[in-house]
């Protein structure tokens, strides 16, 4: 099938079909190229950038651990500085730290939730987790050891701080004891010498006693001086900060002692003091204060030997903590640098993300470009071959069908295609035919219609003088029924009366059965007195036949009575005879007037059933005058039809001459529609043609052509004849 | 008319040494469809039937007792008596009361008949002997055969018909009817 030949339908099935799987093909290339973008996107947003976050977050870490020992160390190495307080909170900012540390370390090795809402997914990049493991395992050796460090030492300072105190005021408290002992010492000399002067009588005693006691005072003097030199060199130590001073400070220190012991023991046992000579104190109390404060110099010099001690332990301590936090440092700085590589790792792997990205975007990108062009062409390419297919019959159609409007019937249509639009010139083909048939055939019917209309009007005016004559007819009827309708009523009237009188004679007829019963039991009645008569009789009967046995008894004397007895005896059987007569004459008058009781009855429904009869009679003879009338009222109504129907035939008539008008006006309105064939004015060219043409068309399309076209075709004369069978 | 009756009945008792007089003067009566006569000296007197006592275990023609004027008397149904059917009771029955010889003496006692007819007088040449035979009844009840117009009479014995044996069951009954008096 070639594409002219192809079905509109197919034809867009076709076009359409090939444009969407273009648009699937973009589509699929567009997919896969988001697909792609969205997994390198994932790298960078998923992956790699929480990496570097969690990098971040430790070196974050490091730091704050770092800052904290440093804040630490702060706040216990430096002496004199008190925090002890802030203590807890650092070391516990500093636990926080390590922690954050491990869960971030543990986050980016195993996976997990950085405890912010940010998810971590396992690295899967060898370098990065070795680099990671590494700074685990400096933070875990070295930065947590040196922190401990730190904090040991940090502790043995805040004790070594307490001790040196307490020395410190062991110290003091020796000084004053010592100085105590010596201003006493000082005055016992001064008292001593003082009773000495006052004892003293000569000037030899004098001048011995200044030569003796002089030394003595400078002696004492000097003791009071070493101790509080002693106490200046402490009072140094404690302030402080490097082994070497502390050394020095020792040194001068033991001079002093030294210097303190030299005058005492030369005042106690007599020697040279700064090239003095001083004399041996002999004097016992004098010596015991003396002896005193040798006591407490002692006692202070073993405050001095703690205070030392302390110092020293301070300042070694110190250093180390010095150490540990270089140490801390050095670590520190380590696994930062390493932190440091981990993101660098990281980005990188987030920059070829994005390089990939670009890249499959890009490529996409041209894919659906070109199709969506390819199918661009092929869109317009098909549109205009369809619109063409299309258009291009629907003209032509267009064209035929002003022709038909201007009544040319004799129109060619050819077709050259098969599709919708060829069908659609097909039909108008079969239609133009059709109509062509359908004109010759009305111009045919119009012409029998006009000589037929003729004919209508003929018989018109026949039928109208026939329906007069019937009216006539019909008016004769109807008077005759009159008459006898007037009879039946008579007849109604009559057995209407004869009703009433069987009706008076039944209702008599019962009364005189009445009136028979009535006299029957009179008569019971009179039957029934005249036996109560007998019944006298017959005891009058006994009464004599009693009075004739009486009178037999008395004999002769009774003769006389016997007579009368037998008189009584025959009246009371006179008496019976005649009631049993009367008896009699009732009984039969009795039955006679049964019998007309009887008779009356059987009578009486004779009687009645006359009525009956005769009602029925009369109700028949009512339905038959309902029925004349109704006859009548039917004859009055034919009357009015049949003039009805003259008035009818008269507008038939009428009506007929109308009908043949417009039978020529359709004849002429018809003439309008040009055949082209056998019609005299254009038989001509075509008439050829045409008919074979046609009967083509005919049997292409398997068409039925009616048989009464040759009637249409033929002349008139049948059709006539036709009506007039008709 | 019961006045009349009762002044009839209390007419004056006969002398008994007249009776051979009036031998010919009788009662004629029905018992069923057949008349009978008996002689009109037995009877005491005729009463309409009033109210009968049945009496128990008495003989069957023992129709029961009737009370006159304070008196008790059996009443025998002659139709039972003579082998009939039993009386029905009508308007015409009659209860005869005759005396009879008892063992007191004269005994009162009544006839149930169907219906009295008349007093008639039969000459004694027109009497004939009770026939030997031939007759439904049993021949001693039959006293003669009495001749009225060309037709014969059976004229009843009295002390037959009411006979001893009877009399006895019937002194019986009066003693017990007595005794239940007294």
């Amino acid at each position: 099938m070639n594409w002219k030949n192809m079905r509109i339908g197919n034809k867009l099935a076709i076009g359409f079909g090939v444009l969407m799987a273009l648009i699937g093909i973009a589509s699929y290339t567009g997919l896969s190229g988001i697909k792609a973008l969205d997994e390198e996107i994932f790298v960078i947003g998923e992956k790699q950038a929480p990496v570097v976050d969690a990098a971040n977050e430790m070196k974050l870490a490091l730091m704050i651990g770092r800052n904290a020992m440093e804040e630490f160390k702060g706040a216990t190495a430096v002496v004199g500085r008190a925090d002890e307080e802030a203590l807890p909170a650092i070391e516990a900012d500093f636990a926080k730290a390590v922690e954050r540390f491990d869960v971030m370390v543990g986050a980016i090795l195993e996976g997990g939730d950085l405890g912010n809402g940010e998810t971590v997914l396992k690295t899967d990049d060898a370098k990065l987790a070795e680099a990671v493991r590494r700074s685990d395992k400096l933070h875990n050796d070295s930065f947590q050891v040196a922190a401990e460090t730190l904090r040991k030492t940090g502790h043995a300072l805040l004790e070594g701080r307490r001790e040196e105190a307490a020395a410190m005021l062991a110290m003091e408290k020796a000084v004053e004891t010592v100085i105590q002992t010596a201003d006493d010492a000082e005055t016992a000399v001064k008292e001593h010498i003082a009773g000495m002067l006052g004892k003293a009588r000569t000037v030899k005693d004098y001048a011995q006693l200044m030569s003796d006691s002089v030394p003595l005072v400078d002696a004492t003097m000097e003791m009071k001086n070493a101790i509080l030199a002693s106490r200046i060199e402490l009072e140094e130590v404690a302030q402080a900060t490097q082994l070497t001073q502390i050394d020095k400070n020792e040194a001068a220190y033991q001079e002093t002692i030294k210097a303190y012991d030299e005058v005492v023991s030369a005042v106690l046992n007599g020697g040279d003091v700064d090239g003095d000579q001083v004399v041996k104190v002999a004097d016992e109390g004098l010596r015991n204060f003396l002896l005193a404060s040798d006591r407490a110099h002692t006692a202070f010099q073993q405050a001095g030997k703690r205070m030392f001690a302390a110092r020293r332990h301070l300042i070694e301590q110190a250093i180390a903590a010095d150490q540990a936090m270089q140490t801390l440092d050095t670590a520190g700085a380590a696994a930062e640098e390493l932190l440091g590589q981990v993101g660098t790792i990281a980005n990188g792997k987030m920059n070829d993300a994005r390089k990939h990205a670009g890249a499959a975007g890009e490529l996409a990108t041209l894919t659906m470009l070109s199709i969506a062009g390819g199918a661009l062409v092929l869109g317009i390419l098909l549109g205009v071959l369809i619109t063409r297919a299309i258009t291009r019959p629907l003209k032509r159609a267009t064209q035929i069908s002003e022709q038909l409007a201007e009544g040319d019937l004799s129109v060619q249509i050819d077709v050259d295609s098969r599709d919708e639009t060829g069908q659609l010139l097909l039909a108008m083909q079969r239609m133009t035919e059709r109509l062509a048939q359908v004109v010759g055939e009305v111009r045919g019917g119009a012409h029998s219609l006009a000589s037929a209309s003729q004919e209508v009007s003929a018989t018109a005016q026949s039928l109208s003088q026939s329906s007069t004559e019937q009216a006539s007819g019909v008016e004769e009827t109807s008077a005759s029924v009159e008459q006898l309708n007037s009879s039946v009523q008579q007849n109604t009237d009559n057995a209407r009366t004869t009703d009433g009188i069987a009706t008076t004679a039944a209702r008599e007829a019962q009364r005189s059965g009445e009136a028979v019963r009535q006299t029957v039991d009179a008569m019971k009645a009179i039957a029934a007195k005249i036996s109560l008569i007998e019944d006298i009789a017959y005891k009058t009967n006994l009464l004599s036949l009693n009075a004739a046995i009486e009178a037999a008894r008395a004999g002769e004397h009774g003769k006389g009575f016997t007579v009368v007895a037998a008189e009584v005896r025959r009246l009371a059987e006179n008496s019976r005879v005649a009631a049993q007569e009367i008896n009699e004459l009732a009984g039969n008058s009795v039955s006679i007037a049964e019998q007309a009781g009887k008779l009356l009855d059987e009578m009486v429904p004779n009687i009645q059933r006359t009525a009956d009869l005769v009602q029925e009679i009369s109700a028949a003879s009512d339905e038959q005058a309902s029925g004349v009338r109704q006859i009548n009222e039917a004859m009055g109504q034919l009357d009015q039809l049949t003039q009805q129907n003259a008035s009818a035939s008269e507008e038939l008539a009428a009506t007929s001459e109308e009908l043949s008008g417009q039978a020529e006006q359709l004849q002429q309105t018809v003439a309008f529609f040009r055949l082209g064939q056998d019609e005299g004015t254009r038989a001509t060219k075509k008439a050829g043609k045409k008919p074979a043409q046609r009967q083509q068309a005919a049997a292409s399309f398997e068409y039925e052509t009616p048989p009464r076209l040759a009637v249409v075709d033929g002349n008139t004369a049948i059709d006539e004849k036709d009506f007039e069978r008709f | 008319m019961s006045n009349q009756l009762q002044a009839v009945a209390k007419a004056p008792v006969p002398i008994a040494g007249e009776e051979q007089q009036e031998l010919n003067q009788f009662l004629t009566f029905h018992v069923g469809e057949e008349l009978f006569a008996i002689g009109i000296l037995d009877i005491k007197e005729i009463i309409e039937v009033v109210d009968i006592s049945p009496v128990p275990l008495t003989p069957p023609f023992v129709r029961g007792v009737i009370n006159l004027r304070g008196r008790v008397v059996p009443v025998i149904d002659l139709s039972v008596r003579l082998d009939r059917p039993a009386t029905r009771l009508t308007k015409r029955s009659c209860v005869v009361i005759v005396e009879v010889p008892g063992r007191d003496g004269r005994q009162c006692m009544g006839m149930l008949v169907d219906e009295v007819k008349e007093v008639l007088e039969i000459a004694d040449d027109a009497m004939q002997p009770a026939p030997e035979f031939g007759a439904d009844i049993r021949t001693d009840f039959i006293d003669r055969m009495g001749r009225v117009d060309e037709r014969f009479i059976v004229i009843l014995s009295i002390d037959h018909v009411l006979s001893v044996e009877e009399l006895a069951a019937l002194s019986d009954l009066q003693k017990r009817a007595r005794g239940v008096a007294a």
